[in-house]
C-alpha cells in the first residue's frame, strides 16, 4: 500500500487510541474504579490495527479475543466500547454480551464468541456469502496460536482454499494460549508454512512492525478482491500483559522474555520510523496523542456517567427468536 | 480436616494417581499454571509430564485422547476449561464415550472421566456460564456427576475415576472455594445415590450443585415461617436416584426441582415425570419446577440475577405451594 503522510498519521492515530483506550481501562480495573476486566492486545497492536487498517468501507473482520484494535480502526467509538464493558443498556449488547466480542456489523465487524477458533468458520460463511453474491468485499479473520490447534481453524482453511473464498486469516502468534507456551501447543514454532498443505500461500511477517503487517495484509487482501482466494499471515507477536487484567504482566513468563518483548514496543517503532522520514515531527504526534487522550476521556465519561441498567427496565426475551412472537416464557 | 471443594478434588486425584499408575490427567493449562481454578496445582510437580499433561488448545484433540486410552487400558481424566466448550467435541462425547462399551458388547471399558467447571454467578455471560446437564441426559451410556460438598466432591470424583464408563463430572465455579470437612480416606462414594440433606414433612425440595445450596437457604428461612420442606441432593444427576426421591415425596406429597438450567428440556423433568407416573394419585399438589429462565446467560450481573432461581424465588415459589398449592400465579 501507499501511504500519503495523512494515512501514515491516521495509522499512527489507530495504535495510539488503541494502546490508549487499553491502558486507561486496564488502570481503572486494577485500581477498582471499573468492574471491567479487560484481555488486551498491548504490543501486538502493530497486528490488530495494523491488518484492520487495510480493509476499505463494505469489507467485514471477525476479532477473536483480544482485538480491540480492529474494533477501534473499524470505527468502533471508544464510548460504544466502554458502554459494552460496563454492560450499559444502551451498549451494542444491552448487557447480553462481553465487550471483547460485541461486534458492530453496521461497521463490519463480525460478533465474536468466547469458543477459541469458533469465529473463523462464521468468517468463512461470510467470505462465502461475498463470493456468492459476486462482491469485491473481502473478510479478515484474527486467531491466535492457541487457535491454530482447533479443528475450526482447519475448517476455515481447507474449505476457504477449496472454495476460493475472500479470506485473509491473520495470526496473532504470540507464543502463549492462556499459561500454553508454543512447545506446548505444537511442534513447530510456524504456523504459516501449514497454508502449503492446504494449497494457500502462507506469509509470515514480524508482528511489531507495522509497515510489514501492511504491506502483508494489504497485499493479500487485494489477491482476495480480485478474486485470488485466501491467504494466511502469521504475525509474530507478544502480549506485554497477562492473558487477562486479573493475571500478573508476566504471567508467569520469564522475565528476559518479556523484556526482549517488550524492547519491540510496535508504538515505539512506528513513531521512530514516521519520525525518520522526516515529513512528521513531533509535534504532530503529540498533537494527535493529545486528541487521542481527549477522545478517550470524553468516551469515558460518557460511558461512566450513562445509566445502569435496572432490573425493571431489562429487555431479556427480544431477539431470541426471529418472531419475537412471545412464546418464548415458559417459565 | 477442613478443605475446599477445590482442594478436595486435588486430594482425590493426588490420592488415586497415587494408588492407580494408570491415572493420568490431560487438559489446557493443567500443568505447570495448574488449571483455571487451581484445582490441579502442584500435581504436575509430584507426577511430571507424563502424567499430568499440558495440552494443545484442542478439545477434540484431548477428549479423543480420553476415549482412545480409556479403551486401552487407561483411566483419564480428562478437563475442559469451562463446560461450554465441550460442544466443541460433542462428537468424541456422545458418539464415541458414551457408547463404545455398549457397541462392543463390553469388550470395551470406558473409564474415562471428563471434568468441568460450569454454571452461572460469575458474570462470564452466554458461552461460559451455562447449565448443561440437561444436553447429556438424552444420551443413554452416560453418567452425570455433580457434587455440592468437598466431601462428596473427593468421594464421587474417586467414584467416578474408578467407575468403568464414561462420566461427566461438573464442577460448580461458585462452589470451589467452598470450606468443608472431609477426610482423604481414599473411599469413592457410589454414583447414582441421592443424599437427604435435611428432613421435613411438607414438600420434597430436589436440587443439586450450587442451586442445592440455595435450596437449602430457603428450606432453613422457610422453617421459620413455620413450612418444613425435605431437601435432597441428586448428586448423580444421570442415573437419578429415583428410588430416594419417590420414597420422600409420598411422605411429603409434594414435589419441588430446583434446576440452574433453563427451564424447558432441564434435568428437573426425568424427576417430576417419575413421580407424576409412580404417585399421582398421592400427590397434594402438581410437581413445581423451578428452573433457570428460557435465554442465555446475560453477562450483566444484573440480568444473571434475573434468570437464574434465586433463594428468595425459591422460598416465594415452594412456599406458596405448600400453602396455597400453586408454585406460582
Ligand atoms: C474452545 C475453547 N477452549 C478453551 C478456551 C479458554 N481460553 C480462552 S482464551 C485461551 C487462550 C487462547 O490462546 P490464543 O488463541 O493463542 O489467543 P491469545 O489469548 O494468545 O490472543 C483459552 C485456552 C476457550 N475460550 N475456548
Ligand atoms: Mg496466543
Amino acid at each position: 500500500m501507499r501511504m500519503s503522510i495523512e494515512d501514515q498519521k491516521r495509522l499512527y492515530r489507530c495504535l495510539y487510541l488503541t494502546r490508549h483506550t487499553e491502558e486507561v481501562l486496564s488502570d481503572l480495573y486494577r485500581e477498582k474504579k471499573s468492574p471491567y476486566k479487560p484481555m488486551t492486545g498491548i504490543g501486538q497492536e502493530a497486528v490488530t490495527v495494523g491488518a484492520s487498517f487495510c480493509l476499505s468501507e463494505g469489507d467485514f473482520v471477525s476479532p477473536a479475543l483480544r482485538e480491540l484494535g480492529a474494533m477501534l480502526t473499524r470505527g468502533m467509538s471508544v464510548r460504544q466500547h466502554v458502554l459494552d464493558a460496563l454492560k450499559k443498556p444502551e451498549s451494542m449488547s444491552g448487557g447480553r454480551f462481553s465487550a471483547h466480542h460485541s461486534g458492530d456489523i453496521s461497521k463490519g465487524i463480525i460478533l465474536g464468541t468466547y469458543i477459541v477458533g469458533s469465529n473463523l468458520p462464521v468468517a468463512l460463511g461470510v467470505a462465502f456469502s461475498l463470493k456468492y453474491t459476486e462482491s469485491d468485499r473481502v473478510v479478515l479473520a484474527f486467531f491466535g496460536d492457541g487457535a491454530s490447534s482447533t479443528g475450526s481453524f482447519h475448517s476455515a482453511m481447507n474449505c476457504s482454499s477449496t472454495m476460493n473464498l475472500p479470506l485473509v486469516l491473520v495470526c496473532n502468534n504470540n507464543a502463549y494460549a492462556l499459561s500454553t507456551p508454543l512447545r506446548f501447543q505444537m511442534k513447530t514454532p510456524d504456523i504459516y508454512i501449514r497454508a502449503a498443505g492446504y494449497g494457500m500461500e502462507g506469509v509470515c511477517v514480524d508482528g511489531q512492525d507495522v509497515c510489514g503487517v501492511v504491506e502483508a495484509v494489504d497485499k493479500a487482501v487485494r489477491k482476495a478482491r480480485a478474486g485470488g482466494g485466501p491467504t494466511l499471515i502469521e504475525c509474530k507477536t507478544y502480549r506485554f500483559r497477562g492473558h487477562s487484567e486479573s493475571h500478573d504482566f508476566d504471567d508467569g513468563r520469564p522475565a528476559e522474555e518479556l523484556s526482549t518483548w517488550r524492547a519491540k514496543d510496535p508504538l515505539v517503532i512506528y513513531r521512530r520510523f514516521l519520525l525518520s522520514g522526516k515529513k512528521v515531527d513531533e509535534k504532530a504526534l503529540r498533537r494527535i496523542e493529545r486528541e487521542v487522550e481527549r477522545e478517550v476521556k470524553e468516551g469515558m465519561e460518557y460511558a461512566f456517567a450513562a445509566p445502569e441498567l435496572s432490573a425493571d427496565k431489562v429487555d431479556m426475551y427480544t431477539h431470541l427468536y426471529a418472531d419475537n412472537g412471545g412464546r418464548e416464557k415458559n417459565v | 480436616m477442613k478443605t475446599t471443594i477445590s482442594g478436595a478434588l486435588r486430594l482425590a486425584l493426588r490420592d488415586e494417581m497415587t494408588r492407580d499408575e494408570t491415572v493420568f490427567l490431560i487438559g489446557e493449562d493443567i500443568g505447570y499454571y495448574g488449571g483455571i481454578f487451581n484445582v490441579t496445582k502442584g500435581l504436575i510437580r509430584q507426577f511430571g509430564e507424563r502424567r499430568v499433561v499440558d495440552s494443545p488448545l484442542d478439545e477434540t484433540g484431548i477428549l479423543g485422547i480420553g476415549v482412545g486410552a480409556a479403551i486401552s487400558g487407561l483411566r483419564p481424566v480428562v478437563e475442559i476449561m469451562y463446560v461450554d466448550f465441550i460442544t466443541t467435541c460433542m462428537d468424541q462425547v456422545i458418539n464415541n464415550a458414551a457408547k463404545m462399551p455398549w457397541l462392543s458388547q463390553g469388550q470395551l471399558k470406558m473409564p474415562l472421566t471428563i471434568r468441568a467447571n460450569f454454571g452461572t454467578g460469575k458474570g462470564d455471560g452466554p458461552q461460559q456460564s451455562q447449565c448443561v446437564e440437561a444436553w447429556f441426559m438424552n444420551v443413554p451410556g452416560l453418567t452425570v456427576v455433580e457434587p455440592s460438598t468437598p466431601k462428596d466432591a473427593y468421594g464421587l470424583l474417586l467414584g467416578s475415576i474408578r467407575y468403568d464408563g464414561a462420566v461427566l463430572f461438573l464442577e460448580h465455579k461458585l462452589l470451589y472455594a467452598l470450606q468443608g470437612e472431609m477426610e482423604p480416606d481414599g473411599r469413592a462414594l457410589p454414583l447414582g445415590k441421592g443424599a437427604v440433606r435435611q428432613e421435613g414433612k411438607d414438600a420434597t425440595l430436589v436440587s443439586c450443585g450450587l442451586m442445592l445450596h440455595k435450596a437449602m437457604r430457603a428450606a432453613q428461612e422457610l422453617l421459620e415461617e413455620g413450612i418444613s420442606l425435605e431437601v435432597i441432593d441428586v448428586r448423580t444427576v444421570k442415573p437419578l436416584d429415583l428410588e430416594l426421591i419417590l420414597e420422600s415425596v409420598e411422605k411429603t406429597g409434594r414435589l419441588v426441582t430446583v434446576e440452574e438450567n433453563p427451564y424447558t428440556g432441564g434435568w428437573g423433568l426425568t424427576v417430576t415425570d417419575a413421580v407424576n407416573r409412580e404417585l399421582f394419585g398421592k400427590l397434594k399438589e402438581a410437581p413445581l419446577r423451578i428452573a433457570s429462565l428460557d435465554v442465555p446467560v446475560p453477562v450483566s450481573n444484573v440480568m444473571e440475577e434475573m434468570v437464574v432461581p434465586n433463594v428468595e424465588r425459591i422460598k416465594r415459589e415452594a412456599g406458596r405451594l405448600v400453602r396455597h398449592g400453586k408454585g406460582r400465579q
